[in-house]
């Protein structure tokens, strides 16, 4: 399963209803979609996949994981850079 | 009205937005004179369709000057829950930004209420003569907040101006203002907590209130920045805020919070003590309360104290009692706890509801001789602190939003396949818990179980949604045939979800 799928199966198994037209641009924490709830269990998410000890408050997260796009990019920067 | 008669300045700190106590006052008068001539009279009741705003905030003002009563709606209900709440409110006006869509504004109106666009009272002019308003009467209905049955039978807790007043008078004689003199609220405005206290009991004491909207996740990740930037004194939250703030958010560069609440949710000694190190705050309080005593009740303003699970502290403005027996008709005194003995939590509080509106029996169930039965387990030391242990209330504090079983049940009973429901909490990490569901099927084909989670999505809100539910063969219930939803809940842990909008979504 491609990691932006895992992600959107994650999301919405949280109880997130997403729009239909959702896409990999779609704001989903400055817009509102993601609550506090779904953004923590996002952080334990991404966490597990990345498997360091992230600091998450070492960089503006509600930017940096805003978009499907950016979070599969900030999951394979950390992924690459933890081997 | 006002606990100073003096009305403090609001702020937005997302938009930049900053009204000064002259502002705020030219701003009521204004509104006022338009929802005036509009037709709002003594006695009505007004549905407010928005809340955590610099508008909403003197809008109830304009509202009460007129002598009508408020009714906060939750923005993330569906239109169905809407006109639930119509139809047992019967509200005579509906305050909207921008208009309802064309459906709900017809079932409103079916419920007699007149839909009022509250954007243009910005525009009144000084063509029409200021409306001064009229001498409110203490023991009008100043406020009624939905607490549950909001897809059945609505429970609206009334509070009148009296009892709003004795919850404020209450809290400053225990609390003082001065710590709350730049006041954060992140709560909706929907709930006493974030109403009654985090906003109204500051600023109405005319301390200067900033308003964010409730639980954004990109604002906590911020917490500490905010902080800093509008200097911050005082914000009230719940356990959910500190665990995404503690994970996600760099403390504030310049600690200046003098006093931080927990609150509508049990707070563990663990937790309370990483809010102190992150916050430097040298008050972190953990605030017990309840909508029908107007919220904060008690709280561990007790000087030096260690935190741990369940204390909560001493009464603000009034007596609790701790009794063996739930019975409201029972004499209290005849079976009242010793020291240290767990019970039935009981309160005396002139902040007490005046009642639920329109539910005279409800409001006997629970309240006897002024004592209000509070639905929680707890227990007094010696030193009179109050301690929880738990609850007897049939609801599950989702992070400190309470979610009830009996009205996610009302909606799926009405699904047309539906044979039996019950609703249950599940654990969460970060919420404490969340909503779980089982239900019989008379089909249980894939469509049948999609066409449910739309039925779902279309009748509850966001946040009543189940987390997870489960497709089972019977539902267990009691001997006197009342659902054992902890039964449901333990069975349903060896049981996988149904999982459907996520399996046929791609992107």
């Amino acid at each position: 399963m491609r990691l932006r799928d895992e992600l959107l199966l994650f999301i919405t198994a949280s109880g997130i209803v997403l729009p239909d037209d959702v896409g990999t641009d779609t704001s989903l924490i400055r817009s509102g979609l993601l609550d506090s709830s779904a953004l923590f269990e996002l952080a334990l998410w991404v966490e597990d996949r990345v498997a360091v000890g992230l600091d998450l408050t070492s960089f503006d997260l509600a930017e940096e994981w805003d978009t499907l796009a950016k979070l599969e990019r900030f999951i394979e920067r950390h992924r690459r850079s933890a081997l | 009205m006002f606990v100073d008669l003096a009305l403090g300045p609001l702020s937005e700190p997302l938009t930049g937005r900053h009204w000064d106590r002259d502002a705020v006052r030219a701003r009521c008068t204004r509104r006022l004179t338009f929802y005036a001539r509009c037709g709002v009279a003594r006695g009505d009741r007004v549905f407010l369709h928005y809340g955590n705003t610099p508008e909403f905030f003197v809008d109830l003002i304009a509202l009460w000057r007129l002598g009508a009563c408020a009714i906060p709606i939750d923005t993330r209900l569906t239109p169905f829950e809407i006109d639930t709440l119509a139809g047992a409110a019967a509200p005579r006006f509906s305050l909207w930004f921008g208009a309802p869509d064309a459906d709900l504004a017809q079932r409103l109106a079916a419920h007699g209420a007149a839909i009022i666009d509250a954007s243009e009272a910005d525009t009144e002019t000084a063509d029409h003569a200021p409306v001064g308003g009229e001498r409110v009467g203490l023991d009008q209905d100043a406020l009624i907040l939905f607490t549950s049955g909001t897809t059945g039978e609505p429970k609206g807790v009334v509070h009148t101006h009296r009892s709003l007043r004795a919850r404020w008078m209450a809290l400053r004689h225990a609390l003082g203002v001065r710590a709350y003199r730049r006041t954060l609220c992140l709560l909706p405005t929907t709930f006493g907590h974030g109403l009654i206290c985090n906003c109204l009991f500051p600023w109405l004491s005319g301390q200067h209130l900033f308003i964010a909207p409730p639980f954004k996740a990109d604002i906590i990740v911020q917490l500490g920045a905010l902080l800093d930037e509008h200097q911050i004194t005082f914000l009230s939250s719940v356990p959910t805020i500190w665990r995404l703030a503690l994970k996600t958010a760099t403390p504030p560069r310049a600690p200046r919070l003098e006093r931080v609440f927990c609150g509508s949710a049990p707070l563990s000694a663990h937790l309370w003590n990483d809010i102190r190190k992150w916050t430097h705050a040298p008050e972190v309080w953990n605030a017990y309360g309840i909508t029908e005593t107007g919220s904060w009740l008690a709280g561990t303003s007790v000087g030096e104290f260690t935190p741990e699970d369940g204390l909560i502290g001493e009464p603000w403005g009034g007596v609790i009692k701790i009794t063996r027996t739930a019975d409201a008709t029972a004499h209290l005194d005849a079976d009242e706890c010793a020291v240290g003995e767990s019970g039935q939590v009981w309160v005396n509080t002139p902040a007490l509801m005046r009642g639920y509106l329109g539910r005279d029996d409800l409001t006997d169930d629970v309240v006897a001789a002024g004592w209000f039965r509070t639905g929680d387990i707890g227990l007094l030391d010696a030193r009179g602190w109050l301690y929880l242990r738990g609850r007897e209330r049939d609801e599950i504090n989702k992070g400190g939003m309470k979610v009830y079983p009996a009205d996610i049940d009302a909606v799926v009973e009405r699904f047309e396949l539906t044979v039996d429901v019950c609703t249950f909490a599940i654990e969460d990490r970060l919420l404490g818990e969340d909503v779980g569901l089982a239900v019989v099927l008379r089909q249980t084909d894939p469509p049948t179980l999609q066409r449910l989670q739309d039925w779902m999505t279309q009748h509850l809100a966001r946040h009543q949604l189940p987390r997870r539910w489960y497709v089972v063969d019977e539902i267990p219930r009691n001997a006197r045939g009342k659902v054992n939803r902890a039964a449901m809940a333990a069975r349903c842990t060896a049981l996988s979800p149904v999982q459907l909008s996520s399996a046929r979504r791609t992107v």
